[in-house]
Parts: C-alpha cells; sequence; structure tokens
C-alpha cells in the first residue's frame, strides 16, 4: 500500500510543480519584459536610471543582465554597469557568492565580473582553486576582467596544473585579453614549466595556448622547449607553436622521431614555416608508418607556393610506395577541388 | 508440488519484483541526486555559448541502409549542427533502394580518390565520395555488411580524434554534438560519451531539428516515452557517479576514435553493437588498469521514432534484449572481475538480474501466480502483495521518472501533457510491461537459439520530410 500511497503523492507533486512553474511563469513575464525595456533603452544611450528591483527578483535579474551584458560591446556595457550598480546589483551579487546554492554563486561571479569590480578581486582568487571546475574557471574568468594581465600569473598557474580545465575554455578566457598583455606572461609560465622537469606536461598544456600570444615573443619558449624537453607530447605542442622559418632545423630533425604524433606536427610546421629545400624530406614522410603523417606530408608537398599541379604528378610519378602515392593522390585531389 | 515449496516461491517471486523495481527506484534517486548537481552546474551555460574553435573536431557517422526517405533531411540537418568543427561521413551500407542516388542528387556528390586506411575489417568499399557543395560531407558506399559493418568503415574514414555514431533517421537539436563532447573537455580520460534519446512521435520537426514538443496520438508511442523516461534516461543517468554506464544508445553517442580502433571496432556478429562495444570496452579498460570515463549525457539531445505498430515494436524489443544477450555473454569475464570495479561488481551482476533474466523470471512470476490463483493454492495476502510488488513498485517506479522530468528537463510543455503522461505511467503497468516482457523473452529464445539477424527492421515513415508534424 504504501508504494500505492507514495504514487499517488508523486502524481500530486508532479501536478503542483507544473501549476507552480506555469503561476511562476506568469510572475516573472511582466518582469522579463519591464528589465528588458530598461536594458534595451540604456544600451541605446539613455541615462542608466533603474527601476527598483524588488526582493526575490534577483537571482532573475542579473540572469537577465548577464546575457544583455555578454552580447554587448564598447560604452553600451558601460552604461548596463552603471544601471547595474545603481539597481544594487553588485552588493546582490557580492552577497550571492557565499551563498549554498551553487547557482546563485555562479551568477555572483559572473556579475562581479562583467562588472569589473575592483573589491572583488581577492574573493575571485580565493576561488580559482574552488573543486567544481565550473566555479573555479568562472572565477578565473572573472579575476581577468576585473584585473586584467595582472591576474595572469595566477590564472596561468592553474591553467598548467588543473587538467579539469578544459583548454578551449582557458583559451577563450585568455582571448578576453590582448595578445601583447598575454604574452610575455606565457612565455615565462612554459619558460618556468620546461624547468620543473618533474612535471611535464604542465608545460605541454601551456604550449597549447599558444594561440592566444604573439609568436615572436614566445619564440624562445618555443624554442628551448624544442631543444630540451624529451616526452613526445611536449615536443609535438612544441611544433604546432613553431611560427618562425628560422627555426625549421627543429622540424627537419623531429621528422625522425620514434612517435608519429611528433613526426605529423613536424610536417605541419613544414607546411608552415618550410620551403621547396624540404621537399625530399615531405617526400620520404610520403612512405610514413602513421596514415596520418603520410596525409599531412602530402597536403604539405600540394600546398607548397611554387609548386605547379604538375610537378606534384611528376613527384608521385616516381613514388614506388602504394601508400605514398595514394595519399599524395588524396591530398592533390583536395587541393584541386578547394 | 508441496505446499512450502509453493509458499517459497511465491515469497521469492514478490521478493524478486521488489528488488527489480527497488533498483530502478534506488537509480532514480541517485539520478535525481546527480541531475540537481548537473541542472546548477550548467545554470550558465545559455548566457554565452562562445566556442574557441579549439574543441576536439569530431566525425559523425551515419550509417544507412534503405534510408532513402529520410536520408537527406538528416544529414541537412546535421550539417546545421552548431559546432567548431565536423565532418559528416554517411556510410550506405549496400542498400537495396535509392539512398544512394538520393544522396548523389540531393548533395552533388563526386567520387573522391581517398587513400582509404583499413584499420578494422570491413566488407569491401565500392566508392567514396565527397559533396561539391559541403565540403564537409564524404559517403561511403559499401557491400552490404551490417550496421557494425558500416559503422567500422565509417571508423576507418575518419579524420577527427572522436567520433559520432549517428542514426539515419535521429532529429537532433543545434547544440546536441556540443554538449554530447562536454565530457570529453572536462574529463581528459572520456572515451564514450552518450546522449539521451527522446521519442520524436508527436512533436514538429522542421528542416531536421526539433521544434515544439508534443505527444502523440498512437497510445502505445505514448507508453514509450515513460518507458523511456523510465528506464532508458533516468535508469541510466543513475550509473554516471559510478562510472558504470553499460548501455549509449547507437542512436546518438561519442567515442574516442583511437580507443575503439585499439577494442578491434564494433563487433558485427551481434545485434546489440552499441551496447557491447561500451560494455567491451569497460572490460579491456578496467582488466588492463587503464584510467578511463565513460559519461552520459542527461539533456535531451537526440530525438526518434519510435513504432507505432505492435509488429516493429515487438521486432525492435526481440532484437534489443538479444543484443543485451549478447553484450553480456561476450563480456563475461567483467563480471566480478577482481579489477572489474563498479562495472563489474555493480552494474553487470544487475544487468543479469534485471535485464538479462528480468523477462524470464517476471513472466514466471505472472504465470505462477495466475496457476496458484486458478487452482486456489494462493492466500490473499500473498496475491495482494504479489500484485503491489510487480505493479504497485511498478508505477511508483513510472511515476518517480515523471516527477524526475518535471523537476529538471520539463520537457513537455503543456498541462495537459503531464495529465496524459501521468496517466500513460500508471496505465503501462497494465499489459504494456508484460507485453514488452513477453517480446523480451523471445529475444532471449532467439539468442539461445542463435538466430541469424542483421539490420533492424525497424520501418522509418520518414513523415516529417513530407509533413512537419510527425503521427
Amino acid at each position: 500500500m504504501g508504494a500505492l500511497a507514495a504514487s499517488a503523492a508523486m502524481l500530486l507533486a508532479v501536478l503542483t510543480l507544473r501549476a507552480a512553474d506555469a503561476a511562476r511563469e506568469r510572475r516573472e513575464r511582466p518582469i522579463v519584459a519591464r528589465w528588458y525595456e530598461v536594458f534595451a533603452q540604456c544600451a541605446a544611450g539613455a541615462p542608466p536610471a533603474a527601476p527598483t528591483l524588488h526582493r526575490g527578483d534577483g537571482y532573475l535579474f542579473l540572469r537577465l543582465w548577464n546575457a544583455m551584458q555578454e552580447s554587448l560591446r564598447g560604452e553600451a556595457k558601460e552604461r548596463l554597469n552603471s544601471l547595474a550598480r545603481n539597481a544594487g546589483a553588485d552588493r546582490l551579487a557580492a552577497a550571492y557568492l557565499t551563498s549554498r546554492d551553487v547557482r546563485k554563486e555562479l551568477i555572483g561571479i559572473l556579475t562581479l565580473g562583467n562588472l569589473r569590480e575592483p573589491g572583488a578581486g581577492k574573493a575571485m582568487e580565493a576561488r580559482v582553486t574552488h573543486r567544481l571546475p565550473v566555479v573555479s574557471l568562472r572565477a578565473a574568468q572573472a579575476l581577468v576582467r576585473i584585473e586584467g594581465e595582472r591576474a595572469l600569473p595566477l590564472v596561468l598557474r592553474y591553467a598548467a596544473e588543473r587538467v579539469d580545465w578544459p583548454l578551449p575554455r582557458i583559451i577563450n578566457l585568455l582571448r578576453e585579453l590582448d595578445p601583447t598583455q598575454v604574452s610575455g606572461h606565457l612565455a615565462q609560465a612554459i619558460e618556468g614549466a620546461l624547468l620543473a622537469s618533474a612535471a611535464p606536461e604542465r608545460a605541454t598544456r601551456l604550449l597549447r595556448l599558444h594561440d592566444t600570444a604573439q609568436p615572436e615573443v614566445l619564440r624562445p619558449a618555443v624554442q628551448r622547449a624544442l631543444a630540451t624537453a624529451h616526452e613526445a607530447e611536449t615536443l609535438a605542442a612544441a611544433l604546432a607553436a613553431l611560427r618562425d622559418p628560422d627555426d625549421i632545423a627543429y622540424a627537419r630533425r623531429l621528422v625522425a622521431h620514434a612517435a608519429w604524433p611528433v613526426r605529423l606536427q613536424a610536417a605541419y610546421a613544414i607546411r608552415r614555416v618550410g620551403s621547396l629545400a624540404d621537399l625530399p624530406l615531405l617526400s620520404r614522410l610520403l612512405g610514413d608508418p602513421s596514415w596520418w603523417v603520410r596525409y599531412r606530408a602530402a597536403q604539405a608537398i600540394v600546398a607548397f607556393p611554387g609548386l605547379s599541379a604538375t610537378q606534384v604528378a611528376e613527384i608521385g610519378a616516381g613514388l614506388s610506395d602504394r601508400f605514398a602515392s595514394d595519399a599524395l593522390r588524396q591530398a592533390a585531389a583536395e587541393q584541386e577541388r578547394a | 508440488m508441496s505446499e512450502p515449496v509453493i509458499v517459497i516461491l511465491q515469497i521469492l517471486f514478490i521478493c524478486y519484483f521488489i528488488a527489480l523495481n527497488g533498483g530502478y527506484l534506488m537509480l532514480n534517486a541517485l539520478s535525481f541526486l546527480r541531475l540537481r548537481r548537473h541542472l546548477a552546474l550548467r545554470s550558465l551555460d545559455g548566457l554565452a555559448p562562445v566556442y574557441s574553435g579549439f574543441e576536439p573536431p569530431v566525425s559523425i557517422l551515419v550509417p544507412a541502409y534503405n534510408e532513402e526517405s529520410t536520408i537527406a533531411a538528416s544529414v541537412r540537418s546535421m550539417l546545421q549542427l552548431e559546432y567548431p568543427e565536423f565532418e559528416i561521413v554517411v556510410i550506405n551500407d549496400g542498400s537495396k533502394d535509392a539512398t544512394m542516388q538520393v544522396l548523389e542528387r540531393e548533395f552533388r556528390l563526386i567520387p573522391f580518390p581517398e587513400a582509404y586506411w583499413q584499420r578494422i575489417e570491413t566488407r569491401p568499399i565500392r566508392r567514396i565520395y565527397r559533396s561539391a557543395e559541403q565540403p564537409n560531407l564524404r559517403v561511403i558506399d559499401k557491400d552490404n555488411g551490417g550496421k557494425a559493418d558500416a559503422l567500422n568503415a565509417g571508423i576507418n574514414a575518419a579524420r577527427y580524434p572522436l567520433f559520432c555514431g549517428v542514426d539515419a533517421d535521429s532529429v537532433l537539436e543545434r547544440t546536441s554534438l556540443a554538449r554530447v563532447v562536454e565530457p570529453f573537455l572536462e574529463q581528459p580520460h572520456t572515451i564514450c560519451s552518450g546522449g539521451t534519446v527522446r521519442i520524436a512521435n508527436g512533436c514538429t520537426v522542421r528542416d531536421g531539428f526539433l521544434e515544439h514538443v508534443g505527444l502523440p496520438r498512437s497510445p502505445l508511442a505514448l507508453l514509450q516515452i515513460v518507458e523511456y523516461l523510465r528506464a532508458f534516461l533516468f535508469g541510466r543517468f543513475g550509473w554516471v557517479r559510478l562510472n558504470a554506464v553499460l548501455i549509449i544508445s547507437g542512436a546518438f553517442g561519442v567515442f574516442r576514435r583511437e580507443a575503439v580502433v585499439e577494442a578491434g571496432g564494433y563487433r558485427r556478429d551481434t545485434v546489440g553493437e552499441d551496447m557491447e562495444l561500451v560494455v567491451r570496452l569497460h572490460r579491456l579498460y578496467r582488466l588492463s588498469g587503464r584510467r578511463y570515463r565513460i559519461s552520459f549525457v542527461p539533456d535531451p539531445i537526440c530525438w526518434t521514432e519510435a513504432p507505432e505498430s505492435l509488429r516493429v515494436l515487438r521486432s525492435q524489443r526481440a532484437r534489443w534484449q538479444r543484443g543485451l544477450a549478447e553484450s553480456l555473454a561476450m563480456n563475461a569475464r567483467l563480471c566480478f572481475h577482481r579489477r572489474g570495479g563498479a562495472p563489474g561488481w555493480i552494474a553487470f551482476p544487475f544487468m543479469i538480474a534485471f535485464e538479462f533474466l528480468g523477462p524470464v523470471i517476471e513472466l514466471a512470476g505472472y504465470l505462477f501466480m495466475a496457476s496458484c490463483l486458478a487452482v486456489g493454492v494462493v492466500s490473499q495476502q500473498a496475491l495482494v502483495a504479489f500484485l503491489l510488488a510487480a505493479l504497485g513498485f511498478g508505477i511508483a517506479l513510472s511515476v518517480s521518472a515523471l516527477l524526475l522530468e518535471e523537476l529538471s528537463f520539463h520537457v513537455y510543455p503543456r498541462r495537459r501533457h503531464v495529465a496524459t503522461l501521468a496517466a500513460a505511467a500508471v496505465i503501462e503497468n497494465f499489459g504494456y510491461r508484460q507485453l514488452v516482457s513477453l517480446w523480451r523473452l523471445e529475444g532471449l529464445l532467439r539468442w539461445a537459439g542463435r538466430t541469424r539477424q542483421r539490420w533492424g527492421t525497424m520501418t522509418r515513415s520518414g513523415a516529417w520530410q513530407r509533413d512537419p508534424r510527425l503521427k
């Protein structure tokens, strides 16, 4: 009988929840409409006067405001910040930071970051070490927004250490700054990680962030990695960051590396910064045991400026290895149809 | 049969039903705790979805066999997925209808000299095509070898480190791929991640994407909605915390290509190739002591057409049960292996007790109690206890799934939908579940008899191509 009573109670709960949900939606609809109108007027240049923010509407207001804020650029963003401060969003967000509800904590972090609230830096620093990656990454993002370049040593330290921070998210976070701000700090962090040889994976993770920095500033760190690292992953990551034609010797040396991901990145690097003098090396890579190395080497050959389709066909005709000629034929066909 | 034996059997059957439904109720409770956390941590996701361009690129593999009515719309919808970098590889597995001609015409396919790398053995490849209008679309035309063989050919041709197996008739959401790839970003040792499959019957589908959620008119499809919630969503999500998810639906799942190649790809000698692969990955990684994670995303990201005829549903359920039996039998070493961990010590035995043996014991229980009732050897208390354990707990389980749905995603927008589903949650326990058990038993018998079977015989209407509204 207990099971039936529980079923009846759950059915009642389902229907009650749906009714409560519908009532909440009805109540929120005019609030959402009112705030969107205020935000839109403010973004368009109206003075940032805010209607009274009712107790209980705080979370909804912060969600709406952050959604608007994330979609704006420039002066409109500043006006929206003034409006939020006038409405008391800064105090509300700070109070949410200590909430036991993780939703409120997250919206509090996001709000203070978007407000670039100067006094919130310490609270964000404390949360960068939070065990939940979602919270720690949001805190790192807010810290970067609040403190800019000054936040980088700390953020890069954790970017290297925390494998639960997805690299695409870190790249997004770093892209909020100008590459000129990131480059020096990233180069220094890579050098530091290379010196601490006990944890080579940290250098690897940092090297994979190379796209957020200026190649010329990173160059010494990349050179050091290519000259001193032994781990295949680190070498592959460093080759992926190689951008200077004067460093081509590293790529040439590594085309014979035992690990195929390194040979693959070497082929990529030659494609980026190599010259026709590298053609024999790439032709050799066409016979590599790894399909991916053969394919990338073939792509590198057909993409060489100054090498005509006829010359590519001649190279293909001279190949005795079927796998090599297959790879070259595919790459040539792709190039032709691109 | 002596009276004490009859009483003992009655008690055993009652205990089994309590354990069966209680086990799933426990999984629902685990799901609920995890779901609350999951939804709270994802609460900011909708505010500013930004891609860095460094997300792992994905090869979407679409095996197709006689899919002429749906293949073009499916591919078009997949081409519109919101994800930084992906390719679509359609594998025409020797279709006897015009699947290949439809693809050639709709996407201007041209033969392409691809350096095909056969890492997993498959039936011969006839030709590889590339679309002249969609640079990220390729089609492999091959001899018929079954769905597993087609997927293996797709894995061989895949360019990217992750591949996503998608049924040609799956209806996706624009962010489906991004959401199912999320576990790979958050936990680098993830080798597989599955998506929740929901029923599309009654929904409005436009340009291959789900536009409005609705309920089907067909009572059979309606009952399957409750069943999907109960068994395939919350029943599976409960295993995530233990890293013991044994089933990732073939309709939508992402795998790390190298892990699958190393495991030997999909097996061609089972009708449950999707489950078998996941159980095998557990076995290989557990027994070799390697760190790995198999994840499951509860968000509704893939919708599929459910059978609306008893004949097709019967065939589907018999096939699924046979696939389950094959998957467990082929990987029996995982069960109670000293390195088996939660998959070997909890999930695998659970599957054997409640999924593999379930239909046998459930039907035996009903038959036994009915026989006892007919010859008057069952006490009123025992009968009431049995009905409560079998039906009362069953209703509680179905309703709890509905409650979980309401507390989490509340996908069905109207109050009328909820009332209809609540009714279905009760009704499905009177006939439908027993019928499904019977079909599952049929699947077990086919497995025991080793009857040959390849592609499923599920008939797709492809209705959403002609009319945006599914029956």
